[in-house]
């Protein structure tokens, strides 16, 4: 089977300045993919014989007002998205199926921001938002993926309340601390349904999101860099039939998507002032909890299928002329070499190492 | 130029790049408690959720007749829509198109089930048959479109491992098109019965000569590429249902009996415009009674088979599809709940509504079991689902356990 993608993306925006508390931000982006394909060995596949599209265009309209002391902060913005496509799959008699889905709808929302010191933020955002599936998920990616034409846009309420700390503890310390706890309301949720080696992306009617976003980033005089982020989630299925019977997961844990991980980076950047060039060391290590395949409720948990634990660190070294025209890195990835996976039993990378050197022609100071 | 002095040009080169991928021994993916497996006693069911993705279990309850049955917390997780075939007491789950491995489930001898065994394939093994001696599984992987052999599995029971592999088309017209398309695999003393369906071979699935039925018959257990012959009879449609590996079936004495069904809402494209009845290959013979055939749209007033099984004493327990209104294919969906539940007196020719069992929609049923003249079924309404547990001498049903799921798809005692 080989697919042909035809991609055309554009993307505009521009700002303008009303006063010095009011600005005004449009953007417009576009996106069509096109795809054909043909199946050499399978005479009778039809599959994308007869080209498939998708378009996508958002535009979005954003308003922001300040006030003068800049304690607090406005925005109020609307998005327009227009979606079309054209799917044509074959039925179980191979029959050519024509899905256009279209979508035109306008999505909004705001944000207010606050400052009751000046090292403080407080932040509060909502907003209606419409997410068009990604070409791979509503076609597949011709291997593991299979295509959905069903596949709907997701529909959401997101609600965030933020806070952040930005405050230099001395000369020399910079501490920045980020919370965002964050509340979604979801329907026609676009999840990945792993059904063996295969599986297909497909839409959940009903989903809430809760989570929390945490992270903290110290920074030493730039020379030593510490960041940990942390994130919780839990989505859960609000769904209470399913074809008329009660839905057995009702309240359960989507499953197949990790819902707590965290990293942490920690960078050192010594003789600074001794050398001409610029030498770092980093260290980062990430932690994806285990999650399961499907539903948490149902079956022994014991001996049910799970995506294990993930413990990965990694170390760079990266070294860079004085003028930034020469940069070399050197990376171990998976230094335990420990046997990690995504997806339930497709194995990441172990342990391996690379070199990258680089080249700028021309390196804007 | 200045446009192009001012923009940053980045050459990456990949200078030199090297993994180590070497897999350790010792696997940090988790084995399974032997304590934490479903209890073998009792009835052992393969539950399918609703919600999602439907995930099915394989769980074990001692009563089935009161409460519910659940996966909540319980069973053995499966991936995927699964074919769940009895042989003897070790229950096959074979993956269909998203999974292809088939595993074989049995008691331990420590009163628990555990996988004894399990094997892949190439293509999804669709239609299942074993030997008299419950040694053998029979499975049969079929090619969905083009000219390709149906390659026909032998699974020793015991060690769940493939045993011999054997290549046939079973019967094809390659001028005109046709192929054939297995709907069971029934081994009667020293012969194989392989009803089938001819279809496009273009594999739209559309039934070509749908007012015969047709059986090649095989000899067993050196089963050849080409059948020794086909028989043909013109009375009623192609045998059996997609999917359902009961569309032939043997008494005790070795009467041969097989259902025709011809529905639009069973997948007959076109429909056949013959009678779906029951036609009858005696014991000893290879070809088609004469003599014998049941006319069960006649004597149900229009109904159609959808499926049957035999429950012993010369009695089938069947499900009819009143009318065949719904859209093509749509017997295995849940928007029409046309069937009906009877038992069915193969021999007199006799049809009886089995009692307490409201009309329903059931799609996919592994072989039944039958114990003491008992049979339970999972039967699937609007807005519920239940089993009930037929007596099948009286013909009447009592509703046992509430599913909280989609469906059973079997019972099993391993």
């Amino acid at each position: 089977m080989k697919l042909d993608d035809m991609l055309l993306r554009g993307q505009l925006y521009t700002g303008y300045k009303i006063d010095s508390t009011q600005s005004v931000d449009v953007s417009f982006t576009q996106n069509y993919l096109e795809r054909t394909g043909n199946d050499e060995v399978d005479e009778f596949n039809r599959s994308f014989q007869s080209p498939n599209y998708i378009q996508k265009r958002i535009a979005s309209l954003a308003y922001n007002l300040a006030d003068k002391r800049d304690r607090f902060g406005i925005t109020g913005f609307l998005k327009q998205y227009w979606y079309t496509g054209r799917i044509v799959t074959q039925d179980f008699e191979n029959n050519d199926v024509v899905t256009e889905p279209s979508l035109t709808n306008t999505g909004f929302g705001g944000v207010f921001s606050y400052h009751p010191i000046r090292f403080i933020t407080l932040k509060a955002s909502y907003e209606k938002a419409y997410r068009i599936p990604e070409p791979h998920e509503i076609l597949g990616d011709g291997i593991y993926i299979n295509p959905n034409p069903a596949l709907t846009p997701e529909t959401s309420d997101n609600l965030n309340l933020g806070f952040r700390l930005n405050k230099s503890l001395s000369q020399q310390w910079l501490l920045k601390v980020d919370n965002n706890l964050f509340y979604r309301f979801s329907r026609d949720f676009i999840r990945f349904n792993p059904l063996g080696p295969f599986g297909e992306f497909e839409n959940l009617s009903d989903v809430t999101t809760r989570g929390i976003e945490m992270g903290i980033h110290l920074n030493y005089n730039e020379w030593v860099d510490l960041q940990l982020n942390g994130t919780y989630q839990d989505l859960t299925d609000q769904n209470e039939f399913d074809e008329g019977l009660p839905n057995d997961n009702y309240q359960s844990r989507i499953p197949n998507i990790p819902y707590f991980f965290c990293n942490g980076r920690i960078g050192v950047i010594p003789f600074r002032q001794l050398l001409q060039a610029r030498i770092g060391f980093y260290w980062h290590t990430r932690y994806v909890h285990e999650f399961f395949l499907t539903w948490e409720n149902a079956g022994n948990p014991e001996d049910k299928n799970i995506i294990p634990s993930q413990l990965i660190h990694n170390f760079d070294v990266e070294y860079t002329s004085a003028n930034g025209h020469y940069n070399i890195t050197a990376s171990i990835t998976n230094l335990a070499d420990a046997l990690v996976y995504d997806n339930f039993n497709i194995q990441k990378p172990g342990r391996a190492m690379y070199l990258k050197f680089r080249y700028f022609f021309n390196k804007p100071s | 130029m200045k446009s192009i002095r001012n923009s940053v040009y980045a050459l990456a080169i990949m200078l030199l790049g090297f993994s180590a991928c070497d897999n350790n021994d010792e696997s940090t993916l988790p084995t399974p408690d032997p304590d934490t497996g479903e209890a073998s006693t009792g009835i052992t069911m393969s539950l399918k959720t609703t919600g999602g993705d439907e995930t099915e279990f394989i769980v074990s309850e001692e009563d089935i007749m009161s409460g519910e049955i659940s996966a909540e917390g319980q069973g053995i997780e499966q991936t995927g829509w699964r074919f769940y075939y009895p042989v003897g007491n070790t229950l096959f789950a074979s993956g269909y198109s998203d999974d292809n491995q088939c595993a074989g489930y049995a008691d331990n001898g420590e009163g628990v089930i555990e996988k004894k065994g399990e094997f892949i394939f190439e293509n999804a093994l669709e239609m299942f048959g074993h030997s008299e001696d419950n040694q053998t599984l029979l499975a049969m992987e079929i090619p969905r479109a083009g000219f390709a052999n149906r390659r026909l599995h032998f699974i020793d029971v015991n060690t769940v491992s493939v045993t011999k592999i054997v290549g046939t088309r079973i019967f094809e017209d390659q001028e005109n098109g046709v192929i054939a398309w297995p709907s069971a695999l029934m081994v009667r003393g020293d012969k194989l019965f392989v009803p089938f369906h001819k279809l496009d071979a273009e594999g739209q699935f559309s039934t070509v000569a749908p007012n015969t039925a047709y059986v090649a018959v095989y000899s067993y257990p050196n089963v050849g590429e080409m059948p020794e012959k086909i028989i043909e009879d013109d009375r009623t449609s192609n045998i059996g249902v997609n999917g359902t590996t009961s569309g032939m079936i043997k008494t005790e004495t070795g009467d041969v009996y097989s259902f025709s069904c011809g529905a639009s809402m069973a997948g007959f494209a076109p429909a056949a415009t013959k009678p779906s009845g029951i036609l009858r290959i005696r014991a000893g013979e290879t070809e088609f009674d004469e003599d014998y055939f049941f006319n069960v749209e006649e004597a149900t007033e229009g109904g159609k088979l959808f499926w049957f099984d035999y429950v012993g004493e010369g009695k089938a327990i069947a499900r009819i599809l009143k009318d065949d209104t719904g859209t093509p294919w749509s017997a295995f969906e849940r928007d029409i709940f046309n069937q009906k539940l009877v038992i069915i007196d193969l021999v007199n020719q006799t049809i009886t509504d089995v009692a307490n069992v409201p009309d329903h929609a059931k799609r996919y049923s592994s072989p039944v079991l039958v114990e003491e003249g008992k049979v339970y079924v999972s039967i699937e309404t609007a807005n519920e689902a239940y089993v009930y547990q037929v007596d099948v001498a009286n013909a009447t049903a009592t509703k046992g356990a509430k599913i909280n799921g989609k469906t059973i798809k079997g019972f099993y005692k391993l």
